[in-house]
């Protein structure tokens, strides 16, 4: 019987999906025939299964078997050069130091709040200096208004002569 | 000298018991290390690093482990450790460049073809898609799969290095093995299916 390509493609789905069992010998029955037909009639999973095969049973061969000559005096050297590492600290000491650092952190922003919350000298200092401001310019502006009538008033004495 | 006269001596700051100890294990931390890290260079490098530690914190061995058991212990916690400081490294210098990138990712010298001469085309990219599917398990099966594949260790040697149960070891080289084929299936049906 010839497959569709949509039946065959169909085929090789579920055939990828059962090879891991197929491969461990895990199937049984209908599905390790159909498996098996598939195989015989598809080249394209069989090649799957031999690359994926081959390439698994290369685990565990890669191995070193030629060390550096020079590997003792290198460890040594290392030994020499480095200082020892620190102690690793207790979960007691973790636990102090997380604690101080976490209520330092509350107290800083606790009195970072509190700071901004309230009003400061400066900002009174500002205000202060702008009420002057508007004192001092409404001074200005009235001194102005006066010498213009004095102006005004001696320009109608000069014209009239009148007072 | 066994491995308890050793480590008496070890303890007793004997240069001679040192040295001893990392012409006897040397190999063996250097493939440990090197079956997780797939690169020669930085496996000497760690291993240098296990011995460093071993020299220093010798006090601190129970009798009652296998000095073996200890090795590999710490070959593969400094291995790891390794892998975690080359992921953030990674991280930081662009990961991005990673992800865009799908040629292999041939940054070792066992995945770099130029250094084996000896081995076919087909076997150096056979190494190159294992080692990445190996990369891709999860942290417990790939050390139980690593100590079984590349060292031999039995089930019970995994657990008492992993200070697993071996019922424990059993379940993660059984997972091990099933995902490692189902990444080997996902990385190979593209090019063939």
């Amino acid at each position: 019987m010839c497959l569709t390509n949509k039946q065959k493609e169909m085929n090789c789905r579920k055939c990828e999906k059962y090879i891991v069992d197929y491969l461990e010998n895990r199937l049984t029955g209908n599905k390790r025939q159909s498996v098996e037909e598939h195989l015989a009639s598809c080249i394209k999973c069989v090649r799957l299964v031999e690359e994926v095969e081959q390439t698994f049973k290369i685990s565990g061969q890669d191995k070193v078997r030629e060390v550096n000559p020079f590997f003792y005096t290198r460890v040594m050297q290392r030994i020499k050069s480095s200082a020892p590492e620190a102690r690793p600290v207790s979960f007691s000491v973790r636990w102090a130091i997380n604690t101080a650092v976490y209520t330092m952190i509350v107290i800083v922003g606790f009195s970072l709040g509190v700071f901004l919350g309230l009003p400061s000298k400066s900002l009174e200092l500002s205000r202060e200096n702008e009420q002057l401001q508007n004192i001092s310019e409404q001074y200005y502006l009235n001194e102005h208004e006066h010498a213009y009538y004095a102006q005004d008033y001696i320009e109608n004495i000069l014209v009239t002569g009148e007072e | 000298m066994n491995d308890k006269e050793l480590v008496n001596r070890l303890k007793q700051n004997d240069q001679e018991a040192f040295r001893h100890l990392v012409e006897n294990y040397q190999q063996m931390v250097i493939n440990t290390c090197n079956s997780l890290l797939h690169n020669i260079e930085d496996a000497e490098d760690v291993a240098q690093e296990v011995f460093v530690e071993v020299y220093r914190s010798i006090d601190n061995f129970r009798a009652e482990a296998r000095l073996s058991t200890w090795l590999y212990r710490i070959s593969v916690n400094k291995s790891l450790n390794h892998i975690r400081g080359q992921k953030i490294n990674k991280w930081i210098s662009g990961i991005g460049q990673v992800f865009s990138s799908n040629e292999p990712v041939v940054n070792t010298l066992t995945d770099n073809p130029e250094n084996e001469p000896q081995r076919s085309m087909e076997q150096k990219e056979r190494a190159v898609i294992l080692n990445r599917a190996i990369d891709g398990l999860p942290e417990n099966q790939r050390i139980a799969f690593t100590l079984s594949q590349y060292e031999d260790l039995s089930y019970k040697e995994i657990s008492a290095v992993m200070d697993v149960s071996v019922s424990s070891v059993e379940s993660l080289l059984f997972r091990a093995r099933r995902n490692l084929r189902k990444k080997l299936i996902k990385a190979y049906k593209n090019n063939i299916l």
